[in-house]
This record gives C-alpha cells, structure tokens and sequence, in this order.
C-alpha cells in the first residue's frame, strides 16, 4: 500500500507517479487531498487498486485501460470518458457526460449523475444506482446502461446499439428519440443478477425493463423540423375580425 | 552592385587610410554611398549618430541623461539633409544596448554606432564625401576593420541606409553587405516580433539585426551567429561581419556575390574583385571563396 | 416592319430562374426535403487564381530552373510536440474516410503518400489496418462521433487532428448514408449496417473551449507530448475560432475552406455555409501575427487546392503546408460528377459496391497520386525560384499582386501595377511605395 499526497503534485506527474509504482508491482495506491484536481488517472494501464480518498475534477480515468480506480467522494464532468477496461466506482455523485465513448470496463456510481451520462457509448458497463439526468445514452454504439433510480427526459435518444435497463415507472413518457421499450431476456435477467450482486446493489431484476434501438432503415426522427402540416382550418383563431 | 572590403592588418600606422584605399579601387561598384568600420579603443562610449531635424538634438539628449551624461563636446554638424554627431558618454556598459534601442525608437533619429571599440562613418555619394565631411578615425591602435560601396537597389538613397549596419542586439557588431535577400520582409517580421524596430527598408539592415540577434542569443558566437544566418536568409549575399575581437564572412550558397581572399602573416584582406588588393599585396593573386562557407578569424 | 420579320426576344439568360434553379424547386416540390449531393460546391468563388506571383528580373535574381535547388521539406507541430511532424514535400493528404471512399482508394492513397514522403489522414470512423501499413507518416482525426476512435489510435498516430467542422459542411452533424456501411466498416467504425448515420454534432467529451483546454493536457499526457495535436476548423469566423484554437493549446490548425468536397452534403450547407479559403488564410494568418504566434502556429490550409500555384500563393500567404482531396481524387480517376452521394462510383473510388471497386487498380492509382504531387511539388518550386526563392518556405506574401478589385479588398493584397489596397493591407507592400 502506497500513499501518494496530490496537494504536493501536478497532474500529469501524478499520473506518471502511479504508472511508476505500478511498474514497481505496487498493488495498491491511496491518493489523498486530490482537492478537485483534474485528469487524475488518465491512462492508466495495468493491474491495480486506486484509491481517490476525496472528490475529483473533470476527466477523472479518461482512457483508462485495465486499473480499479476508486473515488471515495464525487467525481467531476467526464469521467471515465473513452475507458477502454478496468473498473471506475464513484462512491458519491458524478457530473454529466460520465462515461462517454466507453470502449470497454465498468462505471459503477452509486450516487446521482447529470445529464449524457454514457454519451456515443460504444461498449463496457455503466451502473448508475441513483438517478440519472436527461439524454442518458444519447447515440450510444454499444454496451450497457443501467439505471436504478429515475431517468430523465429523452433517453436512449437516437441509440445505434446498446441497451438501457431501467426500473422507472414513468420510463414510457421520457422515451428519446427511435427506441422502443422492451421486457429483458433470461439471459439480460442473470446479466442484472450478477451485476447487482458484484457491486453490492439492492435491486431486482425482474422489475426492469431494456430500452432498445429501433433497427429500422433510417431513424425515424423529424429531420425537417419544423414540420409545417399541422394546421387545421377548423380550429384556426383570427386575433382580429376580418371584414368580408 | 556594391562593394565590400576587410581588412586586419597589424602592424600599419594608418589603418584607416589603408581600408579606405581598399575601397577606392572598386568606387566604380557604388558611387551612391560608402562607409567604414573601425575597431580601436576608447574609455568612454563613443555615439555616431544622425537626426532628421535639428530640434530632435533635445531628445537625443535628454534620452542619453537617463542613462549618464554626455562628456566633453556635444556638436551636430550637417552633412547633407541630416545633422551628425560624434558624441563621447559616460554610461556603463551593460546600458548600451538599451540606449542604442531607445535612440532608435526616436522617429528621425538612428544610431549609426555606439560602442567602446566600433565607430562607424558612412556618408553619400563617393568616397571623398566621407572623408572631407567626417573625421574618419578610431581611436587608438585599430588593426582590423570593414567598409563599403553602395549601388542602392531597393530602397531610397538615404545615408542611413548605407552600410556599414550596427544593431541594438549586439552593439558591438558590424556588417556590410554585398547582394540582396528575397526574404527580407519574413525576416523583418521575425526580427520585429522580437522587439526590433528598423530605420530603412534597406535589407542589409535585417541582416545585421538577425546576425546580432543570434549573437545576443548565442553569447557572442560569429562563427554560429553566421552558419544561422547562412540557413536563414534567402536570396544573393556576402556578408562581412566584425566585432572587437572576430572578424569573418559568409558567402550565399548559389555563389553568385564575389568574394575574395588573400591572407598572410602581416595582412587579412577580403573582398569583391582583384583589384582592391593592388594597393597592399600588389599583383598577388586572391582565392575566391566557396559558396556556402563561414570563415571567423580571432583577433 | 413587318409583324412575320420581327425577331423574338429570346429572353434566355434567366440568371435567376435557371434550369438549376427550376430542377432544386422540383426536387424539393416532390420530396419536401432538402438536396443531398456528393462533392463540392460547383459555385465561382474567388480562388487563388486572382493572384499573381511577381518574378526576379534585375532586382531579386531568380534561380535556375533546372540546376539550383530549392528545398521542399517542411517541418510541422514544433509549438509543443516533442517529435514534430517532418514531411518532404508541403502537400499532405487530407482526411477522407474509408465509407465515403472504397479500400481500394485509401490503400491507394496511403501507398502515394509512401512515394513522395507525406502525410495522410484517414478521415472519419476508424483506421483501416491496411491503410496505416502503408502510410508514411499517419494523421488521425479526432471527431466529436468517436466511432472506431479508442486509444489505441493514440499509439501510432504521427498527428492528431481534433475536429470542430469541415469546410463542405460546417456546423453541420455528419452523415453517412446506410447503404455505404458495409459489414467491414460496420465494424470498423462499431456501428450497425445499413442504418443512415447522422452522427454528433458536437464532441461528447469537451462541451466549450474552457473544458478543451483541459481535454488537450490529457491528449498531450496520453501520447508522451510526442504528437503534434492540430485543430481542424472549417473557415467562417476565423479571427475568434483562431484565437480560441491557439488558447487551447494546440500545435497547429487545418483550415478548410468553403471550397473544399464531402462524400455527402446538403446542397444548401456546399453552397452557402462558410468562405473561400484564400480570405480565410489572410484572416488566420493575420490573427496569428496579432496574437504574435504566427512563427508558432502551424498552419495548413485545404479546400480547393489544385496545382503548384495554389500551394505556392497557399505559402506566400503564410501556410505551411497544403492538403488535397478532391484534387488527389481526380489524379486517381475522378472525374467530379459529383455522384459520391448515391454509393455508386463508375471509377471505383466513392463506392463500397464490389463490381465498381473492381475498376481500381490499386497500385496504378498510388503511382497517379505520386506523380500528381511530385508534378504540383516541381511546379511551386518552378514559381518560387523565379521569385528568388532557395527554400519554399521563403515566399512571401510581398511576392503577391492581386488582378482584381475584390480580392485585394478581401486579402489586402495590392492591384497589380499599384501599391493599393482597400484598408489595412496585408505585408510592407500595401500603401508602401514598394
């Protein structure tokens, strides 16, 4: 076990100071006073246990590649974007656009997250065991988000690949753009069951859904906004009276 | 066209006579200015400076005495349609290279030089112009100098434009040129971004701001300072440069710009066509030089 | 005279109401949408044609034409990046993506950049192994889409290109029709066959320039600060998108222009969306020097570029470099019917289908791109030299006259025969008596 003080380093040293005693087969690193700093952990590969002891800034385990990276507090905007591997839990709250375009690995936040969360997402596990904000899984590409709490508003809008498991009861109302909501599979049931179990979440399967991508020729959205041919004669309202 | 001429020549009583006698035989490659170099020694700052209009005396002054103060006389003499002076100062060395900016940054003022052991004189016209307008002369012991004929080509016939160039950089740096750059507008660029501020549009004054920015950047390297400025500028150039203690050359890489050497124990001569060594080495015959060397000789 | 002698007026000139005119309002009167069309702009638009290139006669000599050398080798990206960016010669190759262009005609294009000794981008979603096997030096671009984008690009890119708009389409979110995604690019680029991809309009990961910048440390962390890191920006607002770019932190910027071609674009967005590139490199080139980054900033301008006195002018002007496209395409076989749209390529270039891609013979198509940068190399240096010039990077913008009113009044470059410019002026030519 290794402590490292993040008030005494930059950034990118502090990344560079992992990488080292990782090299040096250190299997467990404690980084205290990180004091919102941002791009901690950017990277990072190998094997690992990482643990952040307060909250972090923007792009907290960018690209990272193969570690078990920690955050006993909150994490900031963009964290774990473009994860290739390893695990990222956030024991708190995380900001909006959370694992956008990952590749591979696991988002564990058992807080509350903002909007985007899983944003383009093109692989890997994202598990949200709060609420999640509006546009979660906007044009998502592959791999799996699953929401506990509520979700906002559009989710899954315009999704290529991927699911979406919810167990909100209003999911229907906040539906985004060509998805469809679906009951899960056997298979998307026991998927669930060992995710919940690994990561300690009290939750059961059977009451959620999986929001799908609509695989049809084109999106069905309204590429022409706006759509001009909704007016209806009947119900037309002059604001002044017009002299025939 | 233009003319140029080296010389270190170490045991003559009348150096300056010598380098002028030089330039005389190749008159005929620039009736429009000319101008020497010489390195001798002197206690006090020396300044060779011109003013556009007389009032612009009061300036020049008053921007000297936030550096020290002149000693001795303080005359301008007019030469032309600009006054000149000759000025003895008393201000420490380490200040020069700011005092030689600031009388630059003055509209109508330019310093010609300002140095301890470099005076430069250069006038319009021919050569006896130079020599019944000023009193060309070092100072104690000069053994080495440069100087110049100049055919204008570009830029107007204004007698600070004549070569030979000093620059703030490196105030104890002076060139003459023979050629002309066809970069000259990307140096000017570079140079001004580095806080340069230039009198003419000749481009021989871009090439000593750039040689004595490298100078200033290398610590006083003319070898490197020259190679730097072999790489960097483009056109048709010799290059003389000299310093208290070095004087060399750099000749372009198209070897278009004569440059010519005869060296011995007694003498170093350089320049343009043969005849300039009749008057110290006869009918001795001088090399030319490669195209794209840099040669330095240690004083 | 008789009413049988009159001639009728033809009135046939019909500068609005042309038969392109009439085949759009027909277009949009059946589907209701708007057009979609392959290529670029087919507009007149003020191009470096307008400028002239003014010779060594008796003052300035020029150089041999066939005996004196003139140096091409151009260095890139020495702002931050540890292991700038060299190339022979200041052509790349711009980014086209395998799906809008066939693997045949990117392995094409990556074995040209082999013979001259260049870069090239490979454009949207992804990197085809075959196109990087064969590529001297490889740029990768960074889109807000991110698809076949992961951090294994980061590892053997020789540069990155982060893009905010491309000159055909800028502001626009980008497009693939379903009918270019085959299986192969389905799994290049990690997305479904057959869906048409309207693709992320902004990236994801960076929402503004204050997040940017911070993106841009990590981009810098994650490849050892070796890679010159440029920003690709469609030309519009060029003096603020240039200032933004140079906080960033960026090693370099792409400028593209209005001029330059797309797979796929609404013919509105080709036709009215952005400016020429000879303005918009005066503007950026004039931001720079503003900002005092000009000998910092790396600067490669496309869009439209087509022989060696576009480049020449390009770098007058104060490029470092230029990239081609649609003109890389011609040298292969194009011949710009502007059809990329459809998926169907008589020549085997912008197409996936199988039996039109036969018709491109990779290796013939290589030797064509080589030898179209090799002849457009020789002729800017052809111009360079009359200028005086031993190194193409010399020229200068001084070394330029414009032939018309309008493009000295939108680059500040003198009327030929005149010191005049309409404002400012651009270099000591303008209003100098020079």
């Amino acid at each position: 076990m290794e402590h490292i003080d993040a008030a005494i380093i930059e950034s990118s040293k502090l990344n560079l100071s992992i990488s080292n005693l990782m090299k040096q087969g250190i299997k467990e690193i404690t980084v205290k006073n990180a004091h919102s700093m941002h791009n901690m952990c950017v990277g990072l590969t190998g094997d690992a246990l990482i643990s952040i002891t307060d909250s972090t800034g923007l792009y907290t385990a960018s690209f990272l590649e193969g570690p078990k990276v920690v955050i006993e507090g909150n994490a900031g905007w963009y964290a774990g974007d473009d994860m290739m591997d390893g695990e990222l839990i956030i024991k708190n709250n995380a900001g909006c656009n959370v694992g956008a375009y990952i590749n591979g690995g696991t988002i564990v936040i058992y807080g509350s997250t903002g909007s985007r969360v899983g944003y383009g997402m093109k692989g890997g596990t994202i598990l949200v065991c709060g609420n999640a904000g509006r546009w979660a899984a906007q044009m998502a590409m592959g791999g799996s988000l699953v929401v506990i709490g509520t979700v906002g508003n559009l989710i899954g809008e315009s999704m290529y690949r991927g699911i979406v498991f919810t167990q909100d009861p209003d999911v229907s109302a906040k539906l985004g753009g060509n998805v469809f909501l679906d009951s899960i599979t056997e298979e998307e049931k026991t998927y669930l069951t060992d995710l919940f179990t690994k990561y300690g979440v009290d939750a059961d399967p059977v009451r959620f859904s999986a929001i799908r991508p609509a695989l049809t020729g084109r999106h069905k959205y309204v590429l022409f906004k706006p759509e001009l041919n909704k007016f209806d004669k009947k119900n037309y309202q002059p604001t002044k009276e017009v002299e025939v | 066209m233009c003319g140029i001429a080296g010389l270190v020549y170490k045991n003559t009583k009348h150096f300056s006579a010598d380098l002028l006698e030089m330039l005389q035989c190749i008159q005929h490659r620039g009736p429009d200015a000319s101008g020497i170099a010489l390195f001798g020694d002197s206690e006090d700052l020396v300044l060779r400076v011109t003013i556009k209009a007389k009032e612009l005396e009061n300036q020049v002054l008053s921007v000297i005495n936030e550096f020290g103060k002149v000693v001795g006389n303080c005359e301008f003499y007019a030469s032309g349609n600009v006054w000149f002076a000759d000025i003895a100062l008393d201000v420490s060395e380490d200040k020069k290279a700011q005092l030689h900016a600031r009388l630059n940054e003055i509209k109508g003022v330019t310093v010609h030089s300002l140095s301890r052991k470099l005076k430069i004189f250069k006038e319009n016209g021919p050569i006896t112009n130079l020599t019944n307008h000023h009193v060309v002369s070092s100072g104690n012991g000069a053994v080495h100098g440069i100087g110049h004929v100049r055919m204008a080509t570009e830029s107007a016939e204004d007698v600070n434009a004549a070569h030979p160039f000093s620059s703030p950089f490196f105030p104890d740096l002076a060139i003459v040129h023979n050629g002309q750059f066809t970069n000259y507008f990307k140096m000017r660029r570079f140079l001004e971004s580095k806080g340069c501020i230039f009198k003419t549009m000749n481009d021989s004054e871009a090439a000593s701001h750039l040689i004595a920015y490298a100078m200033k950047e290398n610590d006083g390297d003319l070898e490197a300072a020259l190679q730097f400025a072999l790489d960097e500028m483009d056109g048709i150039f010799c290059i003389l440069a000299a310093t208290p203690t070095q004087i060399g050359f750099v000749k372009d890489k198209l070897g278009v710009k004569p440059l010519l050497l005869i060296e011995d124990d007694e003498k170093i001569m350089i320049g343009s066509e043969q005849i300039e060594f009749s008057s110290l080495a006869g009918d001795s015959f001088a090399e030319e030089m490669e195209p794209g060397e840099v040669r330095v000789w240690n004083i | 005279m008789s009413e049988e002698r009159m001639k009728e007026p033809s009135d046939s000139v019909k500068a609005l109401w042309n038969k392109d005119t009439l085949a759009e309002i027909d277009y949009k009167a059946t589907y209701g949408k708007h057009r979609i069309r392959g290529c670029a702009t087919p507009r007149q638009m003020p191009n470096f044609d307008d400028l002239m290139i003014l010779p060594g006669q008796l003052t300035r000599m020029p150089l041999d034409t066939y005996r004196e050398d003139c140096e091409t080798r151009t260095v890139l990206g020495k702002r931050f990046a540890k292991k700038p960016l060299i190339i022979e010669t200041p052509i790349m190759i711009a980014g086209m993506s395998y799906g809008a262009l066939s693997k045949e005609a990117k392995i094409a294009l990556a074995k040209a950049s082999s013979l001259v000794g260049t870069v090239i981008s490979n454009g949207e979603g992804g990197i085809l192994p075959e196109e990087l096997a064969n590529s001297y030096r490889q740029s990768i671009q960074v889109l807000a889409s991110r698809m076949g984008f992961t951090k294994r690009n980061l590892e053997y890119a020789d540069m990155l290109e982060v893009l905010y708009g491309i000159g055909a389409k800028p502001g626009l979110s980008g497009h693939l029709m379903g009918s270019k995604i085959t299986e192969d690019i389905s799994k290049m680029r990690q997305i479904p066959v057959g869906i048409d991809l309207h693709s992320h309009p902004r990236s994801g990961d960076a929402f503004g320039a204050d997040d940017m910048v911070i993106k841009m440390e990590q981009l810098r962390e994650l490849t050892n600060w070796n890679v010159p890191i440029f920003a690709k920006i469609a030309a519009g607002r060029v003096r603020e998108d240039i200032k933004i770019a140079v906080k960033i932190g960026v090693d370099g910027i792409i400028l593209d222009g209005c001029q330059a071609g797309t797979g796929a674009a609404p013919v509105m967005a080709a036709d009215h969306l952005g400016i020429p590139l000879m303005p918009a490199l005066v503007q950026a080139v004039m931001t720079l020097e503003e900002m005092g980054m000009k000998d910092e900033i790396s600067l490669i301008a496309s869009g439209g570029i087509r022989n060696g006195a576009d480049v020449a002018k390009a770098l007058a002007i104060g490029a470092d470099a230029v990239a081609i496209g649609t003109g890389a395409m011609v040298a292969m076989g194009c011949r710009v019917c502007m059809k990329c749209h459809t998926g169907h390529c008589a020549f085997g270039i912008g197409t996936q289908h199988e039996d039109e891609r036969k018709n491109l013979d990779v290796d013939a198509a290589a030797e064509r791109v080589a030898n179209y940068i090799r002849g457009m190399t020789a002729e800017a240096v052809l111009l360079a030299k009359a200028a005086g010039k031993s190194k193409l990077k010399n020229l200068e913008r001084e070394d330029l006259r414009s032939l018309s009113l309008e493009t000295t009044a939108m680059t500040g470059i003198p009327l030929v025969g005149s010191d005049f410019v309409l404002g400012k002026g651009f270099g000591f030519t303008a209003n100098n008596n020079i």
